[in-house]
């Protein structure tokens, strides 16, 4: 028998503590709908995703209400666009945003290209339609995956990805560059991330598949505040036990969507996500560690026994784990990391040192609209390097905030939040990306 | 002769079985009553579940500085309606008592709190 304090203290993680599931993602193979002639293409790309997310948001609804717990996003992630498209990819992503608006998600991601060993036809041609892409579109996520630990790291495109990320944010420099907002740059990218801007179907999932991400930065926090002072066993612990629970929530309803729906369920990725509301932030759990704030020394050790600790407790609670599974360090969604990028205690190149611990890269950070293309492959090529070496998924969404510099704010609004622009170390890297050609794989990708 | 006792005790624990059996397939949820103390809460809620055919299992109650909360585990195996119905229903009882009624299925907690 249930006991009251447990039901209690459930309630309390929803209604006080901001405990959610985060999205219910619906991967869609498109490998089908290819077709020489791009409109063609659109059109079954648009009406095989109607037919197959048409309750998607309906059933996200119905399990909201019936298991009293807020299933805040539905989302579709779809086949890289590359590899379905023998032509000009721009019907497409239109077709992708208007089936998003037709079946009611607020995201769709997909519109994306693996290019870690070098690039097809296919893939320069939607790498050089991004910035018109992600200005015409409106729920359409793009990604790149520029390097892997078996490939190497994919210098050309990394300088091109620069390029392209100036170039959205000019595009987009009314809304503060938010087409940026809406592009991954990643190394070691993964086939089932529910979390939007780098969720793509990998070619190695079904049909289709369900795929879910809760969050609960705001439950550990809370569970914390009861260790006030005890040592460090007791902190991993209590993330781990909580992280348990929150992860059953997403297995239960990852379970249910998928009867429901018909649809296979594929994992529950248990990363800790946050969103700008306050008391659901994953830099406050930092702080409830014992840091002044987020960026003060000690931050990437924290950082380090929470991704971990998050990691233990969710693999015991589902039978499938995958996604990016980890804790998220957007500074723009997430109001203890804009707090403490605004103070000043959170520079780049500490968010650099916390992506080597963490299950994301640098993501959702505004940088001054002057930084050079040169700068931004700079940032992708280190962020990649982290990435290739330590064998871990790493990305840069970074946003040039077009007319701006280091001090000023911009605002992107909802889950995407605002953000204070960083400073960038202003020495260049213009010769270093000018070389082009590729950085080998590391030694120890030799596995076999 | 001897046969009969065991005989019996068989057919007895073929129906614990069942009955431990029906328990685990039940479709349990929570209701929750919270307000203002007032008279014929209880009254109200079980009248109109029992209406809908809905046994409840088990209840848990207090009120604190006239503060009132409840909360009710239910079997819906029995409801004709669906869930979404059920709860539409519960709002007649909700708008003439002025409290908060929240009805989820208890899959929740049991995923949460058991192994």
């Amino acid at each position: 028998m249930i006991e009251t304090g447990e039901i209690l203290q459930t309630m309390r993680m929803i209604q006080e503590e901001n405990f959610d599931i985060r999205t219910i993602t619906l991967g869609i193979n498109l490998l089908d709908c290819a077709d020489h002639d791009p409109l063609v293409c659109a059109e079954r790309v648009y009406d095989k995703i109607c037919r197959t997310a048409q309750n998607l948001v309906s059933t996200g609804e119905a399990l909201e209400l019936e298991l009293g717990i807020p299933i805040v996003n539905k989302r579709i992630s779809v086949t890289p666009v590359s590899l379905i498209c023998q032509g000009d990819p721009r019907p497409i992503a239109q077709a992708l945003d208007r089936a998003a608006k037709e079946t009611g998600v607020n995201f769709i991601g997909g519109y994306s290209a693996l290019m870690q060993k070098g690039a097809t036809l296919a893939d320069e041609r939607l790498l050089s339609s991004i910035p018109e892409v992600l200005s015409t579109t409106e729920r359409l996520c793009s990604s790149v995956n520029v390097a892997s630990t078996r490939a190497g790291i994919n210098m050309n495109a990394v300088r091109e990805m620069g390029e392209i990320i100036k170039e959205t944010a000019l595009r987009t420099a009314a809304q503060d560059g938010l087409g940026c907002a809406k592009l991954v740059v990643f190394a070691n990218a993964v086939e089932d991330n529910p979390f939007m801007a780098g969720a793509f179907c990998g070619i190695g999932e079904p049909e289709s598949v369900i795929n879910v991400g809760v969050s609960g930065p705001g439950v550990v926090k809370k569970a914390l505040e009861a260790c006030k002072g005890a040592p460090f066993d007791t902190v991993a612990e209590t993330i781990k036990r909580t992280a348990f629970k929150i992860t059953r929530v997403g297995q239960l309803v990852a379970r249910e969507a998928s009867q429901r729906l018909g649809i296979p369920f594929g994992i529950v990725d248990l990363s800790l996500a946050p969103t700008p509301a306050r008391g659901d932030s994953v830099a406050h759990i930092l702080s409830e560690m014992g840091l002044e704030m987020a960026g003060a020394p000690g931050t990437t050790a924290a950082l380090a026994l929470l991704n971990d600790a998050v990691k233990k407790g969710g693999v015991m609670a589902s039978n499938h784990v995958g996604g990016l599974s980890g804790a998220f360090i957007p500074v723009s969604e997430d109001i203890g990391m804009i707090e403490a990028a605004t103070a000043g205690a959170l520079h780049l190149e500490k968010l650099e040192a916390m992506t080597c611990v963490c299950s994301v890269g640098l993501d959702m950070i505004a940088i001054p609209g002057d930084t050079s293309a040169a700068t931004i492959s700079g940032i992708i090529a280190d962020e990649a390097a982290i990435g290739m070496v330590n064998n871990k998924t790493t990305a840069v969404r970074v946003i040039p905030a077009v007319g701006k510099k280091a001090g000023d704010t911009v605002e992107f609004g909802g889950l995407l939040g605002f953000a204070p622009v960083i400073p960038v170390n202003p020495f260049k890297c213009d010769d270093f990306i000018a070389r082009g050609g590729r950085i080998p794989a590391p030694l120890h990708s030799l596995r076999n | 002769m001897l046969d009969k006792p065991l005989h019996l005790a068989y057919i007895l624990s073929r129906h614990r079985i069942l009955f431990a059996l029906g328990g685990m397939l039940m479709t349990k949820a929570l209701i929750s009553v919270t307000g203002l103390d007032t008279t014929g809460i209880i009254a109200r809620v079980a009248t109109k579940l029992a209406d809908m055919n809905i046994n409840i299992l088990d209840i848990t109650q207090t009120i604190l500085d006239g503060y009132f909360t409840m909360m009710m585990v239910v079997d819906l195996d029995g409801a004709q309606l669906g869930f979404a119905d059920i709860d539409k229903e519960l709002q007649t009882v909700r708008d003439e008592l002025k409290m908060s009624i929240h009805m989820q299925r208890m899959d929740i907690f049991d995923a949460m709190h058991r192994i």
